[in-house]
């Protein structure tokens, strides 16, 4: 270390070092502007359009799928990815620094925080604009009215289905205990009993468990259990009122389940503070052998645990009878929404300029680049149909699935090819959530407003989840957790009810 | 003689009785001025200047509208958490954390730093002060992780210990008595070694003459420490106290968030973590700027007294 300090400051050396120096800055200004310089003079003039949006994946896009859309969409694209988990902070800090993206990305559950921003005029209002895109025009107004504010239209909306909500399984588990798949609530309790109790791995050990669970009570198995329970989602409409969900009778039985479940030791022990990796673990390894909670989510599940024990093998079901038939909630049809910030758009023109590119990126070619990337690299087409070839699967994880954050309304886009043969269990679950649109239950204060809520939401709710947590764990009971929910109403809960039941009633 | 004494004189500044006599002197010591300029620049900087945001806690703060543009609203924001109904339990939460962070953690480093000092073998003691440094470096989500995995009940080693020697699992995680345990055992695991740097700096500096003055007069091991090195650190002690004490609110916001649950929520919210999910999470950046203010406040008032106590006990103090 010494020694190596000694040479720098030799003279000689010290000129040395500041040659080098010199020679990169030169050949970095050179790279940058290298590959620019000739069409520099032709596109100088083409807009910019800065993007901040989030990276579900490891990597951002490849840049060659970058350039290929800029070319056809005639923009020059200058995109922050920044990483899902800690995009809402990023997002909290440039709109906090005024500092924000010409377009940026909301998440469905940032957006209620950022209503405040929206009515003191930070972003531009795009509904009377959408009617001149021949894609934009056809976009879900249903959809768009559940993002508006006041009933204007502020964002472009990326797309999902309204429910991915059921219960996968360990399909071998349940041939080796000779049961059938679950239709019923008693049923998958019976199913979760026998995969605690009768050694479903058939290892004679008594170490498995039913049911795995983790600290999330929406997107955990709670939410979706209230469902085949009859619960409404998070509102209940009961003549001239609306009620909150945990004051309902199909809330405490779904409590009442979830506590048996825990005292009889069917489920994770830990499950009130156990994260979605610990939850998925259980399951992959073999521990557990029921998951309830996205479908969507059987495919990755399965791959995993079959590294493990190649003879683990899933599958899913999305119909589960409760007292009052199939039921399950729902969610907005909108991931998130694109705002455009006035402050970075200056000009109506500009606004026009942008809107014109996302129009675009329905189109046909740029939708599917979006998509699946380079026909060839990336993908084959067959009889019109889409080809997703096993051996370039990580190239389009590395390449090009970051860019699915890019594309709205996708799922009804008609320009998007179809693909013939994708992975069977993704199919099957996809197939379900088509099927769960038969009995969606729709939260209906989604597109409502409360301010209570917009100001106390979050400290309100945490009353309730710790009051269900402590409940199902058996350390308060009915009483206390009426209190609790007492304590809700005198807090806010109260003004939440009028104001919703207000809005609701009013429109 | 005379000369030295009249040297002496010249260092202690005479009072300045007029405003060119003030100029004359910063001119004599511009040097020292000068080195000191990067520091005042620095806590002007980042320290004075940013605490102007702290206006925001008195409107209702807009982003987009900037403090000139956000409505004036007095002292709304202080009303609404002096009478949420939560207020003396995060209140109370935050201060019980604090003492049990100062009766259980803050000796700890004094122990073992004096039991470093008593080893001999100098490889033995390098290794062990090295070893102890590390958990310093560890991030709490790492350490919370681990005591996460060691303290389940799905096969947790400790619940596994205590079932394998015929007692009762106890679910750790999930109780409200176990979290102040919990906490105040983390805070010493990680941080303990790294808190004996300073005292064995101070201990280094005593001068080894006394020791072997007392050695002579027969005190042993510990006489030696009571009586010498005790004493000798005592300074550093208390002004580490103060500071320790100044810093009362700190508990660790990362490190209190990941420990919190459903069911440990009655103990384990404190202030920090209630800044975040009432107000940052929810955008409401006013209401947090006041709460925030109001810790530091608490904070202001128990360095003050700490500093006064210690001033009272004939000690320096920290200014």
């Amino acid at each position: 270390m010494i020694s190596q300090r000694d040479h720098v400051s030799h003279p000689k050396f010290r000129y040395v070092s500041i040659i080098w120096v010199l020679l990169l800055a030169v050949l970095l200004t050179a790279c940058s502007k290298g590959p620019g310089t000739p069409a520099a003079s032709a596109e100088a003039r083409k807009p910019v359009v800065s993007i901040m949006a989030p990276l579900h994946f490891p990597h951002p896009p490849h840049e060659d799928v970058v350039q290929e859309i800029e070319r056809r969409t005639g923009v020059e694209l200058e995109i922050v990815w920044v990483p899902n988990e800690i995009y809402t902070d990023k997002m909290n800090t440039s709109l906090t620094t005024n500092s924000m993206k010409k377009v940026t990305f909301v998440k469905n559950t940032d957006y209620v925080f950022l209503k405040t921003s929206i009515r003191s005029g930070a972003f531009w209002e795009i509904g009377p604009y959408l009617k001149d895109y021949p894609n934009l025009k056809h976009l879900n107004t249903d959809i768009l009215q559940q993002a508006a504010v006041e009933g204007k239209i502020y964002g472009l909306y990326t797309e999902r289905p309204s429910s991915r909500q059921g219960v996968i399984l360990r399909k071998d588990w349940l041939d080796a205990l000779q049961m059938k798949e679950p239709g019923t609530i008693e049923e998958l309790y019976e199913v979760i009993r026998r995969f605690t109790q009768d050694d479903p791995d058939r290892n004679g050990q008594h170490d498995t468990i039913g049911l795995t669970d983790r600290n999330d009570l929406i997107y955990g198995a709670f939410k979706t259990l209230s469902s085949y329970f009859g619960a409404p989602n998070n509102w209940g409409v009961e003549g001239e009122r609306l009620i909150p969900e945990f004051e309902t009778q199909p809330y405490f039985d779904t409590m009442d389940f979830m506590k048996r479940l825990y005292a009889e030791g069917l489920m994770n022990q830990d499950f009130a503070v156990t994260s979605k990796q610990m939850q998925r673990d259980l399951l992959i390894r073999g521990k557990a052998g029921v998951y309830i909670g996205s479908m969507t989510d059987v495919q990755r599940l399965a791959d995993e645990a079959q590294k493990i024990n190649p003879e683990a093998e899933f599958t899913v079901v999305n119909r589960i009878k409760g007292p009052t038939g199939y039921h399950v909630w729902s969610i907005p049809n909108y991931n998130g929404l694109y705002l455009f910030s006035k402050k970075a758009i200056p000009t109506e023109e500009e606004l026009r300029r942008i809107l014109q590119f996302f129009d675009s990126t329905m189109e046909k070619d740029v939708a599917n680049m979006l998509r699946y990337g380079f026909e060839g690299r990336h993908y084959l087409v067959k009889d019109g149909k889409v080809v997703l070839p096993e051996e370039s699967s990580q190239k389009r994880v590395t390449e090009v699935n970051a860019l699915h954050a890019l594309m709205i309304a996708d799922l009804s886009n008609p320009n998007l090819m179809r693909v013939s043969e994708g992975e069977p269990l993704m199919e099957f679950a996809e197939q379900l959530s088509q099927d769960n649109e038969k009995f969606i239950v729709k939260d209906p204060v989604a597109h409502l407003e409360s301010a209570t809520y917009d100001e106390r939401g979050a400290a309100l709710y945490k009353i309730v989840s710790d009051a269900t947590y402590n409940y199902m764990l058996g350390h308060i009971g009915k009483e206390q957790f009426r209190e609790e929910i007492r304590r809700w109403r005198e807090e806010g809960g109260d003004a939440m009810i009028q104001e919703y039941t207000k809005a609701y009633f009013g429109e | 003689m005379q000369e030295a004494r009249a040297e002496v004189l010249e260092l202690i500044p005479p009072k300045p009785r007029r405003h060119s006599e003030l100029k004359k002197r910063i001119w004599k010591n511009k040097l020292l001025y000068l080195m000191a300029l990067p520091g005042i620049l620095f806590f002007i900087l980042f320290k004075y200047v940013p605490m102007y945001g702290l206006v925001i806690s008195l409107q209702d703060f807009k982003p987009y509208q900037g403090i000139r543009g956000s409505e004036w609203v007095g002292l709304e924001h202080f009303k609404r958490l002096f009478t949420e109904p939560d207020f003396l339990m995060i209140l109370t939460n935050t201060l019980v954390l604090f003492g049990m962070n100062l009766l259980f953690f803050f000796p700890i480093p004094i122990i073992l730093a004096l039991m470093l000092n008593e080893v001999r073998i100098a490889v033995f003691k390098r290794t062990v002060q090295t070893l102890v440094y590390i958990p310093h470096f560890m991030s709490w989500v790492i350490i919370v992780s681990i005591s996460y995995v060691m303290l389940t009940m799905d096969g947790g080693i400790i619940n596994e210990l205590i079932a394998y020697f015929g007692g009762e699992k106890i679910n750790f995680l999930l109780s409200s008595e176990w979290f102040r345990p919990m906490y105040i055992l983390q805070v010493i695991w990680r941080e303990a070694g790294w808190g004996t740097i300073i005292y064995l700096a101070a201990i280094a500096a005593i001068d080894p003459g006394l020791y072997e003055a007392a050695r002579i007069d027969g005190a042993g091991r510990f006489r030696q420490i009571w009586h010498i090195t005790l004493p000798a650190i005592r300074s550093v002690i208390i002004v580490l106290l103060i500071l320790k004490i100044g810093d009362v609110l700190e508990l660790g916001f990362e490190h209190v968030y990941l420990l919190l649950n459903s069911m440990n929520r009655g103990v384990g919210e404190i202030i920090d973590t209630y800044v975040y999910t009432a107000g940052l999470q929810q955008g409401q950046f006013s209401y947090s700027t006041a709460i925030g203010f109001f810790k530091s406040f608490i904070g202001l008032i128990l360095v003050m007294a700490a500093n006064w106590l210690a001033k009272r006990m004939g000690e320096d103090g920290v200014y």
